[in-house]
């Protein structure tokens, strides 16, 4: 337990408890929605938002980053139900724009090396201050999901019949996006724009390998969600790799484990 | 089968995190070494404390970006280096705000004894290299960009005072490529001698003799450099690499753009125009270049300038040790200069 006398593997590790059981959350209902595609798209977006920050000259830029992944992701929604084009066709536009602006930005001068690290993301170097801001959108997680999972859930099996029952779908829909911008943007510095998909979709593919109801589901994807975190966390400290891909890695190895388990538990 | 369920969740867990225990055991028992543990922030300052701790007992120095060549500006910390410096009782760093993930180092690690072996040193004026500072740094490369290119070297920035301000994450634009401006060199020589005498005096006479040695060698490199910029002085250039406009500086060949380039650089069209206009205007044939990037200058620059680049050493990494290899490196440096206006 020597990784535990420094005070960055400390913070990591709390942030690491906090942030895998709300992706393991929400990566339930991303993959139940279909919007595992979305949440990337989100991710890239990423760019512009820091982008525009650094045009604005603002000191830090997570808000001009959450304030453009929340335009983004209501408009990206907007978009998918004006257009006649395919759902992922108009997220793969969004996706490769809001790459693109970001690049032509960030790269003037030829100094893009300076945001690279956004790329992959840095768990070593978060602060308390935002630990806290991750456990206040764990709560946030939590409530939308208690209050929300199972209207979700009905529009994502049946729109019309989710309609029919009186709700308010594009509410949900857009609150739904707007609570995945928040989540992506608070936690890309930390897992970075190439992974956090992996880390989001991952347990829960995992878990959709093994389990047979919805409470199994959520289950084990949040446990499979947190121990790929720690043992992504701890590993990655002692063979000094690059946290975020190795914790991505830890839930793939995760994953082909269920998914060669799946015969045990056919009936 | 919800019990078989169960049962398979634990089992892979268990394995998956007896396995990682496994690691973390293995990994802990390598290492811990007895004596001086000095740490030094990249190459150059490497190459330094090496010399002036040749022969002393007790002393290991160890480098904190070994694995990372070119210089330094974007390194972030591994969980090893954090380990190392844990250990170290001694932190030789460039300084000039060359060291950017420094600042998590100092928060970690109060005890330890940082040593800017740059303290004091006038620095010239440089491309902007800090993170995340918006436009105060767009419109500061921008400035810097559009008359002269990056360097005045009438333009000094004066080292003192300003480390508090790099902590607090401000941009400076200073070019910290010091080690290639050998009387830079000399000063750093002095500070890690300083250090080393402070922190082990039992052996300071040794380490005084070290860099005394060290000192001889830089001054005869010096005295080289100054008969050859006789000979080159009034030269205009364009580099990409702010270490060589220190080095060009000595010879009295003047730079009128900088651009530092690194892995993920590419020249934008506007800056590629800009610098073809500039060594047009100035009649420059002659463009310098580290080795890495030699080859996409020619390409761009190579046609439009109807000149070459030249390919020096930045003495940021190698195989050598010890004060002799920088110098090694830069008299191939002076060298190659040399040649390409047909000296000698």
């Amino acid at each position: 337990m020597e990784f535990l006398s420094y005070g960055f593997m400390r913070n990591a590790l709390i942030a690491i408890c906090i942030i895998t059981p709300l992706f393991g959350i929400l990566g339930t209902m991303i993959v139940n929605n279909r919007m595992a595609f979305f949440s990337d798209a989100l991710g890239h977006s990423a760019l512009t938002g820091m982008a525009i920050g650094v045009l604005l000259g603002v000191a830090g830029t997570d808000v001009p980053m959450l304030l453009f992944a929340l335009v983004f992701a209501l408009v990206l929604n907007h978009m998918k139900r004006k257009s006649s084009a395919s759902t992922d066709t108009i997220i793969s536009v969004f996706s490769s724009l809001g790459t693109a602006v970001g690049l032509v930005i960030l790269s003037r001068g030829g100094n893009f090396s300076k945001y690279s690290a956004l790329l992959v993301g840095d768990i070593l170097s978060i602060t308390a201050k935002e630990i806290l801001c991750l456990l206040g959108v764990l709560v946030l997680t939590l409530v939308f999901w208690l209050v929300c999972f199972n209207k979700l859930h009905t529009c994502s099996v049946n729109k019309s019949l989710a309609m029919s029952k009186g709700l308010p779908v594009r509410l949900i829909e857009d609150l739904f996006a707007v609570l995945i911008a928040v989540i992506v943007m608070l936690s890309i510095k930390w897992v970075g724009i190439l992974i956090i998909n992996a880390l989001l979709i991952l347990p829960t593919a995992a878990a959709t390998n093994i389990a047979a109801n919805m409470r199994e589901y959520h289950l084990f994807s949040v446990i499979l969600s947190v121990s790929s975190g720690l043992i992504g966390l701890v590993l990655a400290y002692y063979l000094n790799a690059a946290v975020g891909p190795t914790i991505v890695i830890v839930a793939a190895v995760f994953f082909a484990a269920t998914f060669f388990a799946r015969p045990l538990f056919r009936t | 089968m919800a019990k078989r369920k169960a049962l398979f969740m634990i089992c892979l867990l268990a394995v998956a995190f007896g396995l990682t225990a496994l690691v973390a055991v293995l990994a802990e028992k390598e290492e811990t070494s007895d004596g001086l543990l000095c740490v030094t922030s990249f190459y150059p300052v490497q190459l330094l404390a090496e010399s002036v701790t040749e022969g002393a007992e007790g002393v290991t120095v160890r480098n904190l970006t070994e694995s990372h060549s070119g210089c330094i500006h974007d390194y972030t910390l591994t969980t090893q280096d954090m380990r190392l410096l844990s250990t170290a009782e001694l932190f030789l760093i460039n300084g000039g705000e060359m060291e950017l993930f420094l600042q998590k180092a100092a928060e970690e690690y109060k005890d330890l004894e940082i040593v800017d072996t740059s303290k004091g040193y006038a620095f010239l004026e440089g491309v902007e290299h800090s993170h995340e500072h918006g436009t105060e740094a767009a419109e500061r490369e921008e400035e810097t960009h559009s008359e002269e290119g990056c360097t005045d070297p009438t333009h000094h920035h004066e080292a003192d005072g300003h480390d508090e301000d790099a902590h607090a994450g401000h941009s400076h634009a200073i070019n910290a490529h010091i080690w290639m401006d050998i009387d830079g060199y000399l000063l750093q020589l002095s500070r890690v001698e300083e250090a080393f005498v402070t922190a082990d005096p039992a052996q300071a006479e040794l380490y005084r003799a070290n860099a005394e040695a060290c000192r001889k060698e830089l001054v005869k490199l010096k005295e080289e450099y100054t008969n050859a910029a006789e000979s080159l002085k009034g030269k205009e250039t364009v580099v990409f690499h702010e270490g060589f406009v220190y080095l060009l500086h000595m010879l009295g060949i003047e730079t009128v753009h900088c651009l530092p380039m690194d892995s993920d650089t590419q020249i934008a069209a506007g800056e590629a125009a800009e610098i073809t206009e500039e060594c047009r205007r100035h009649g420059i044939t002659v463009l310098y270049a580290e080795a890495d990037y030699a080859k996409s200058i020619e390409d761009t620059f190579g046609v439009e300038i109807s000149g070459e680049v030249v390919v020096l050493d930045p003495v940021t990494g190698g195989s050598g040790t010890g004060v002799s290899y920088y110098c090694e490196l830069m008299r191939q440096n002076l060298d190659r200069i040399k040649q390409t206006y047909g000296l000698r």
